[in-house]
């Protein structure tokens, strides 16, 4: 009965702490409102299949290093992520995780301070970027237990469905994107 | 005996890693009173390309009780790099690199004026930047050093100049050695005085 109590004490401190974190990080960068009008931005977009990590993927942070630091929280519907207005530079996703509720804490899946990941892009001109299609992949340190992740690049979904499926959120949520939406819709017609 | 543990933890952690957190930066000279007989001033600066932004750095504050007493992860870390200049080289890349004792902080983007032992040869072996709290090999940005100076035994200051570093995905690209002596001397002569001579010493590759 102690431990149990313990590990409910334990538990709170956690997900005190982390709401603490999450909270800091994310009025650190809050989301900014893109000018539809403008031209000089780009959308990014990729999917992440979390299955493996036996969580939802809830948020995702993408981080541009040059030509100055800037962190952008991106839209999520269901292992797509995107953000409709990001200006030109060296990108990647930086962070990502899930919310907790009643069964499991929240948990964030962080790259690391320094260098490059699989889904590092670019942005030299405006357009639309995919940083790729990933599986969770869960892996374990040296004690065994599954603290490590990784990404397997994936087929599934396919350009065409991902692309489907960004075009009715864009449509549904963004719908004063014009350039954004026919990017979608140029590439979708050459699939 | 469990109470009186968890006491003593509660007490005197917070208290061990204030101690731990202020034992490096204390190398900055203000004065030159400062400067022991046995000891040089080495002036210089650190650039990074680009700038460090304040997103770069989450430096959590609100800790609460007791570790919000102290307040110094502002103060310690931010847009701060902690260098590592003394008479033997060391690995910037290890765990305890933070810790040595040749390691102090200063401002990144301005002119360091820091105390040394006076040494026949100077190392400079780089730097690191904390990005997040608490510390982790994963949350540092390490910027690596590599050269030497050779120091007369006349020399009272040197100026060795300012490291810049170009870094993409914050992994450093490129470095350069810039000159801004007279940058730098202006700056000494401010601080100290025209008392002793600032001396320009070349960088030579370990």
């Amino acid at each position: 009965m102690p431990l149990f109590i313990t590990r409910t004490i334990g538990l709170r401190i956690f997900l005190l702490l982390g709401f603490a974190v999450l909270t800091s990080s994310c009025s650190s960068t809050s989301e900014e409102i893109v000018d539809p009008n403008n031209k000089n931005v780009s959308l990014i977009y990729g999917y992440i299949e979390m299955r493996e990590a036996k969580r939802t993927l809830n948020w995702l942070s993408f981080r541009r290093y040059r030509p100055s630091a800037q962190r952008y929280y991106a839209k999520i519907y269901d292992g797509l992520f995107y953000h409709i207005g990001v200006e030109h530079g060296s990108y990647q996703v930086e962070k990502f995780g899930s919310y907790g509720n009643r069964s499991n804490h929240g948990m964030i899946f962080t790259f690391g301070a320094s260098g490059k990941n699989q889904t590092a892009i670019k942005i030299k001109k405006p357009g639309l970027y995919n940083v790729g299609t990933y599986k969770y992949v869960a892996e374990k340190d040296r004690r065994g237990n599954r603290t490590k992740f990784s990404f397997k690049k994936s087929k599934i979904p396919s350009e065409k469905e991902l692309l489907t499926e960004l075009l009715r959120s864009v449509k549904t949520n963004h719908s004063d994107y014009v350039h954004q939406i026919k990017w979608i819709e140029n590439r979708l017609a050459k699939l | 005996m469990d109470k009186f543990v968890k006491l003593i933890f509660v007490l005197f952690l917070p208290m061990s890693i204030f101690a731990c957190t202020t034992s490096v930066g204390k190398l900055e000279v203000t004065s030159l009173g400062q400067v022991k007989s046995d000891e040089i001033i080495v002036v210089g600066k650190i650039k990074l390309d680009p700038v460090l932004d304040k997103i770069e750095q989450n430096l959590s504050k609100n800790l609460g009780f007791p570790f919000n007493l102290f307040e110094t992860s502002e103060a310690l870390h931010r847009n701060k790099i902690y260098i590592s200049i003394n008479n033997q080289p060391i690995d910037i890349n290890s765990k305890e690199a933070m810790w040595h004792k040749s390691v102090t902080s200063v401002n990144l983007e301005q002119t360091f004026f820091i105390r040394v032992k006076k040494p026949k040869t100077l190392y400079y072996s780089g730097g690191l930047v904390k990005t997040e709290l608490p510390e982790s090999l994963s949350n540092k940005l390490i910027f690596p050093g590599g050269v030497k100076f050779v120091i007369q035994p006349s020399d009272k200051a040197v100026y060795i100049g300012t490291f810049e570093y170009y870094r993409d995905y914050n992994e450093v690209e490129k470095v350069t050695l810039q000159n801004e002596y007279n940058e730098a001397k202006n700056s000494f002569v401010n601080k100290f005085g025209n008392k002793i001579t600032l001396r320009q010493v070349k960088a030579l590759k370990i």
